[in-house]
């Protein structure tokens, strides 16, 4: 019954947020995200922290472009400090902090406008950019690339035990067999190539990934640059939910998960309220993916 | 005078920028275009500076192997017996990333320099030192600058394995002058690259880069 009564409240409190101006929405919700997402400089992160909670505070400065200008030029010069660690979907944010400020600079009655040709323009660009570089890559097609990934990859773990016929035990041996790969020289065991535990199932199961998410990616790609039509924007809006709903599920990356929401709720049209609450509802499923499910379940369990 | 303040009026009394305008339509693609000029950028370095295609910003995470993590350190100290392998010191952890997200010769040599650049100390030897000093004195007596963080182990390297004997200290920390460094004669740095063979599911580890500079006498 408490859950019951959770549910309806959650329901309740996403329904008043899709009810509210997406103008008012996205950035915050997008202060929210640069709060979420810690910057690796201190003397950079330390104003931007400040700047988001004076923000908050005072919400005028959300619709003010000198204030995002700020945001972009702050998240920019840390990514160009730190381009060898810094992960693409950190590029989408800056690109989402500016798209914010210039579009607080254009008249107001043209703001929405604006917000969702930036935001679908950013989104196809982000899916055409993914599609390509896995077309070229030499190890993607062939199912190689997820294969090593479903073997090596720590975030990968529960998709392959669950669908791939592999125990976690081989999937520690086989972490294990990598590190010592890189680092074993330090301990006196340096070997240059090892074979890992796989299953045959994996195999295909990585064939199949590979597909999906090109298959997928280059959809939206194709949707995101189609022109205006109300089907085609049901279509896109429908193929980003079940991309957002099934790849982080996966690969629970959700950095790029919110941006994505964020962006997916800034380029829906006025009519589309449905979409946007699916939107804000796969921004917090992406969070509960990052949950330790089966630890959850095994303490349960052992209770 | 009204002359004279005429334009600054006008800047302030500028109509807002509305849609159909070419200011209009640059300021919507500002943010994709800055997207596709980093994106070029980064096709560019990942063709001819054999930077890894997962950073730069060119959207290309999630397509191959070829991950930073795939391309690894191996160093050692070169002493006048003997090659001891060194784990990556903390101080230079920003710049091994870089040389291994784009490596080249330049940079290989910059961070082997740098490395040559530090005093390094016998871990285990320092312990046994501080436990004698614990023996032969009161123990609240002891030196705090004396102890140090353990080195940390990488992840997922079984525990029952032994962690590296030697550390760095940077000769400009004012700990150093309380450790007794060890005398190496140069330093050598190794960049290896791994590939993954699906068929049998193995990682093949090949040299990519290497180098190996020796202590002159003028070098500190």
């Amino acid at each position: 019954m408490k859950f019951q009564n959770v549910i309806n409240r959650l329901a309740v409190a996403i329904r008043q947020v899709a009810r509210t101006d997406v103008l008012d929405l996205l950035p915050l919700l997008t202060v929210l995200l640069l709060l979420l997402s810690p910057l690796s400089t201190w003397y950079l992160h330390t104003p931007l922290v400040l700047l988001c909670i004076i923000a908050v505070a005072y919400r005028k400065l959300l619709k003010a472009t000198p204030f995002w200008y700020i945001i972009s030029v702050l998240w920019g010069t840390t990514i160009y400090f730190h381009w060898e660690s810094t992960d693409n979907h950190k590029y989408l944010i800056c690109y989402w902090c500016l798209a914010l400020c210039t579009t607080f600079s254009v008249a107001p009655k043209d703001q929405l406008k604006a917000l969702r040709q930036t935001s679908r323009l950013l989104i196809g660009l982000c899916m055409t950019l993914a599609t390509f570089w896995k077309l070229m890559s030499p190890d993607y097609l062939d199912g190689t690339f997820f294969h090593y990934c479903l073997l090596v990859d720590e975030r990968f773990t529960s998709v392959a035990t669950t669908f791939g016929n592999i125990s976690s035990t081989a999937l520690t041996d086989n972490r294990e067999l990598w590190e010592l790969l890189r680092e074993g020289y330090l301990y006196g065991i340096e070997f240059q190539n090892t074979t890992l535990e796989t299953s045959p199932e994996l195999g295909k199961l990585a064939r199949f990934l590979s597909w999906w998410t090109i298959f997928i990616e280059a959809a939206l790609a194709w949707l995101f640059f189609m022109p205006a039509h109300p089907l085609v924007s049901r279509i896109r809006n429908f193929v980003l939910l079940v991309f957002a709903v099934t790849t982080y599920a996966v690969a629970p990356v959700k950095g790029f998960g919110w941006i994505l929401m964020l962006l997916g709720v800034a380029q829906c049209h006025n009519d589309e309220k449905a979409f946007r609450i699916a939107y804000l509802v796969t921004f917090l499923l992406i969070q509960c993916y990052t949950l330790p499910f089966a630890g959850i379940v095994k303490l349960l369990i052992e209770r | 005078m009204a002359n004279h303040l005429e334009p600054s009026r006008q800047a302030r009394t500028q109509p807002p920028l509305t849609e159909g305008t070419g200011r209009f339509r640059l300021r919507i693609t500002l943010a994709p275009l800055c997207l596709c000029v980093v994106a070029l950028l980064h096709l560019y370095r990942v063709q001819w500076n054999q930077q890894t295609p997962w950073k730069g910003g060119g959207f290309a995470m999630f397509s191959t192997v070829d991950a930073r993590a795939a391309r690894y350190l191996k160093l050692y100290l070169v002493t006048e017996t003997d090659l001891i392998p060194v784990a990556v010191p903390s101080t230079l952890r920003k710049r091994a990333n870089q040389l291994r997200a784009a490596p080249s010769e330049t940079k290989l040599r910059d961070f082997a320099t740098r490395l040559l650049e530090l005093k390094w100390y016998n871990q285990r030897l320092h312990r046994e030192a501080i436990k004698q000093q614990l023996l032969e004195t009161d123990s609240n007596h002891v030196d705090p600058l004396l102890l140090t963080n353990s080195s940390s182990s990488p992840q997922n390297v079984p525990s029952q394995l032994q962690a590296p004997d030697f550390r760095a200290i940077s000769p400009q920390d004012d700990n150093a002058r309380h450790f007794q460094p060890l005398e190496t004669q140069g330093v050598r740095v190794e960049l290896w690259r791994y590939q993954f063979v699906s068929r049998h599911a193995s990682l093949h580890g090949r040299k990519h880069l290497e180098i190996e500079i020796a202590r002159t006498k003028s070098t500190p």
